[in-house]
């Protein structure tokens, strides 16, 4: 890690919400055209950042609002991470540190609503966080290296040889990024039985700071995915399949329950991962 | 120093048992509770001393007194005793169990007597003095917590039951002294008995039926192991002609020789709860709180995996680093899972403590620089945060009546030190920047290349985020206008140490590569730990630790500022109301309907009973096909 290249980092922290809401937007727009809509424009997402920001703090408690902070912290701090091109095991745990946070702010407060939700959020969790390890663990295995850093120098299409371990990663990414047939734990649709679940009890400027964290946590994803092809023009290649991946699943899948998640996904998943793992080491 | 160093540690390993003797022939409770006090105090004061003052060795030779006599003799009247108790209370295997260990014992005294004494008899590794700074802070706080939890526990001083408590509770640092200074195996054994007759004692203690069958379960247990490490003795001498724990590592093991030290690798599963040993552990939770922490999870259990970890040199790229690697991460996943579906908040830190045992002792059966980093950080950095969770959760248990995770729900409200103090304990387990956090990527980092290990460490972790978010959620819960009506009141003694355990869980994550890796510290062999192991990550990791110190004092002080009208009532889809102070909705025909929650416990998918039985098999299955392996091979 060479502390002298502290202004990737800084640049990083600024550009990722900016990347991250403009992939809301282009994500509201494509969907709205796909249902038959015209859609919001595609800046929406920043003028709701800034109202929610102009209005009137409410909270439950004083703990809410400070997880929320630092949830946006942790956020911010995992897309820093990356970008200094640190350790991945690392950023796992900084993505813990993440979901943790978003958790505690969901469960601290005497709402069934945002307690459900932050019951699901960790049984999301549960499935998506072992094919992180996994995920990394691979990228180790393939190229000797646990920095982001030497990852993306080695250069190559990590992706041919670890197709089944980028569809546990574009699944992750579904999960996270709350999509049609995952979105049970804080789904921004009416479709869902459970509504915004660990937002509920969020509004205002802090109901903005949880928002905020999400793009940095978008963000941060499709940054991993482009470390499966390590070359500009490969990943961002990459990069714009999987979101347009992302949006017609989201558009196709039907409303599915958490139990269903969790009996087809849950070790499913991590399977399908090892199983890449281990065709590597042969 | 040199000189004075035998001398510390003779002291380290006698004071307690004659605290111990005084304390059980004082009677009224402030004396009893001063000598705690105070051999807390002075174990504290020894610790860095013992840690930090380099090598030592101990020998029997030309002494005035016959020490090895002593402890042989010792060792036999410890044994006997504990038959006698044993059979009184008709446990069937625990006295089968002990009565083999006495004759092997006889006879290795008839066959091998004057052959038996090897100098010299106590001697400081390096993962020794960092076990015994752990032993020695944490228990020396344990006992200075240990005089207000057990006045409100016993309401009656004069029935014995407290003079017992504190005659074992003071003996125990002594003999965990002694084990983690022996380098004479028949000293370890001598010290590892006493540490489970404390154990068995200590359990009991509330003499309740329940108490008593869990005490004896942990006996017949942790007694199979006592057996396990008579026999690998007898084999490690017979074929090695080894009776040092020196002698053992010098070299890679093989044959026979590997067999015996499997078998003292197995009694180190048994006293560290691993599966299908996990029982014990989990029943020994109705002691009263010191003694969990003190005994059950931040001391004792840590004999089993200090022993494994201390052999790691002798069995380092055999069949029985695969085995125990395997173990290890069995009993990582499966108590994660299992703990998922417990409600007993005391329960599920006996999980979780088999769970982080599990990854030390699959660090130690990596065996590579880092993961002996990882395993060391573990140790320090588990037992400080454990400790400091049986404690709170003892302290708000004695307060409210119960340790279940409903019972604490909201516990902000009325004990705002404590269930802060237990909140910042359990993300301390947990998240980064905290001590765990860097055990547990050392270890996933060791791990790489065996695929299987990562893959159970992987899903047990995030297993291990979903026990803790939520838990540490409830205690914060509850509305801004509910305050206490009073400020919490907390004994002395129990602030002070419970304080002091935070400190550390927090305080001590800088410390990490300046006393681990730098080899002038510890002395580990071949020069320490690898610094390279830290450099690429750990500034990074100590830069995020300061970033998120500002953030979160930022929020805390902007956050302060927000005036009570902006806290309101949570959301109830416009029905909300109120009845009595609690939060609720108008429910159907306009009744109140009060706001209930529960989890996800997950029980039908992942009950105990279930996956338990055939964990265990498993486990079996995979010791039988180890012992089976090195017979083979040997």
């Amino acid at each position: 890690m060479n502390l002298a290249k502290l202004w990737v980092p800084a640049a990083a922290v600024i550009a990722a919400p900016v990347f991250g809401g403009l992939i809301a937007g282009i994500d509201r727009k494509i969907s709205a055209r796909l249902q038959g809509r015209y859609g919001p424009p595609i800046l929406q997402p920043f003028y709701d950042l800034y109202k929610l920001f102009g209005k009137d703090p409410l909270a439950v408690n004083r703990w809410q609002p400070f997880f929320a902070a630092m949830y946006l912290f942790g956020a911010a701090a995992s897309v820093a991470w990356l970008a200094l091109g640190g350790d991945l095991l690392v950023l796992f745990f900084l993505t813990t540190f993440t979901v943790g946070f978003l958790v505690l702010g969901a469960s601290c407060v005497p709402s069934p609503f945002s307690r459900a939700g932050a019951g699901r959020e960790l049984l999301q969790a549960l499935v998506y966080e072992p094919v992180l390890i996994l995920v990394f663990a691979a990228i180790f295995q393939q190229t000797g290296r646990w920095d982001a850093a030497g990852v993306w120098r080695q250069g190559g299409v990590l992706l041919a040889q670890t197709p089944l371990l980028y569809l546990c990663l574009f699944l992750v990414l579904v999960i996270k990024l709350r999509k049609s047939p995952f979105d049970f734990s804080a789904s921004p649709h009416a479709h869902q039985e459970l509504v915004r679940g660990v937002l509920t009890e969020y509004s205002g400027p802090f109901l903005a700071m949880v928002e905020l964290g999400h793009w940095y946590e978008t963000a941060l994803l499709l940054m991993i995915c482009a470390l499966f092809w390590s070359s500009v023009p490969g990943s961002a290649i990459l990069v714009a399949a999987t979101v347009a991946g992302l949006i017609f699943v989201d558009n196709l899948f039907p409303r599915l329950t958490w139990r269903w998640m969790m009996a087809r996904i849950w070790l499913p998943l991590p399977g399908l991962a090892l199983l890449n793992l281990i065709w590597l080491m042969v | 120093m040199v000189s004075t160093m035998p001398y510390l540690v003779l002291t380290s390993i006698l004071l307690p048992p004659f605290a111990a003797l005084i304390s059980a022939g004082l009677s009224g409770r402030r004396p009893r509770a001063s000598v705690s006090i105070f051999t807390g105090a002075v174990l504290i004061a020894l610790a860095p001393f013992l840690a930090f003052a380099g090598s030592f060795s101990f020998s029997t030779e030309g002494r005035p007194i016959p020490w090895n006599l002593l402890i042989h003799w010792a060792d036999f009247l410890l044994l006997a005793v504990v038959l006698i108790v044993a059979v009184r209370l008709k446990s069937i295997l625990g006295s089968v169990f002990i009565a083999i260990q006495l004759l092997v014992l006889l006879g290795l005294e008839i066959f091998w007597g004057e052959a038996l004494a090897s100098d010299p008899v106590l001697a400081s590794s390096a993962v020794a003095r960092v076990t015994a700074l752990v032993v020695n802070i944490v228990g020396g706080l344990i006992l200075i917590y240990s005089p207000g939890y057990i006045h409100r526990h016993f309401a009656d001083p004069d029935t014995g039951k407290e003079r017992f408590f504190f005659f074992f509770l003071l003996l125990f640092p002594g003999a965990m002294n002694g084990l983690v200074f022996s380098n004479h195996l028949l000293w370890l054994l001598f010290f590892w008995e006493v540490t489970t007759v404390c154990s068995f004692a200590l359990i009991a203690v509330d003499r309740t039926e329940e108490a008593v069958a869990s005490a004896l379960k942990a006996l017949w247990m942790t007694m199979l192991g006592g057996v396990a490490l008579v026999s690998g003795i007898v084999l490690v001498h017979h074929y090695g002609g080894f009776l040092r724990l020196d002698q053992i590592t010098a070299a890679p093991a093989s044959g026979p020789v590997l067999l015996g030290v499997g078998l003292l690798c197995f009694a180190g599963l048994t006293k560290a709860a691993q599966v299908p040993f996990q029982g014990w552990l989990i029943d020994a939770m109705v002691a009263p709180a010191p003694v969990s922490a003190l005994l059950h999870s931040s001391t004792m259990v840590k004999a089993g995996v200090y022993l494994i970890l201390i052999l790691s040199p002798a069995f380092a790229g055999t069949f029985l680093a695969s085995g125990l690697a395997l173990i290890g991460a069995m009993s990582f996943l499966a108590m994660g899972v299992v703990a998922v579906s417990q409600r007993h908040g005391k329960r599920i830190l006996a999980y979780s403590t088999v769970l982080n045992l599990g990854m030390i002792i699959v660090c130690a059966a990596l065996g590579t620089a880092a993961a002996t980093a990882a395993a060391i950080l573990l140790i320090v950095f588990h037992a400080v945060s454990k400790a400091l969770l049986f404690l709170t959760v003892g302290t708000a248990a004695q307060a409210t009546g119960s340790s279940e995770l409903d019972g604490l729900r909201g516990l902000f409200r009325t004990m705002p030190l404590t269930s802060v103090l237990m909140a910042l304990g359990l993300l301390t387990l947990l998240l980064p920047p905290f001590g765990l956090m860097i055990g547990k990527w050392l270890a996933l980092q060791s791990a790489a290349g065996r695929p299987l290990v990562i893959a159970l460490l992987a899903v047990g972790t995030a297993f291990h985020l979903m026990l803790y978010a939520r838990w540490a959620g409830d205690l914060l819960w509850g509305r801004a206008a509910e305050k206490a009506g009073q400020a919490e009141k907390l004994p002395p003694g129990a602030r002070l140490s419970m304080m002091a355990l935070a400190a550390l869980a927090v305080g001590l994550v800088p410390l990490v590569p300046t006393f681990l890796v730098h080899p002038s510290f510890f002395g580990f062999p071949g020069g320490g730990v690898d610094a390279s192991v830290f450099a690429g990550a750990y500034p990074g990791i100590l830069i995020f630790g300061a970033l998120l110190c500002a953030a979160a004092g930022f929020a805390a002080v902007v956050l302060r500022r927000l005036p009570p009208a902006v806290f309101r009532t949570p959301y109830c889809c416009g029905a909300e109301a109120k009845v009595d102070g609690q939060a609720g909705f108008k429910g159907p025909m306009n009744v109140f309907e009060p706001a209930r929650f529960s989890d996800y416990h997950l029980a039908g998918s992942f009950g105990n009973q279930k996956i338990v039985f055939w964990l265990n098999a498993a486990a079996v299955i995979v010791m039988v096909v180890v012992a089976a392996g090195i017979s083979a091979t040997g």
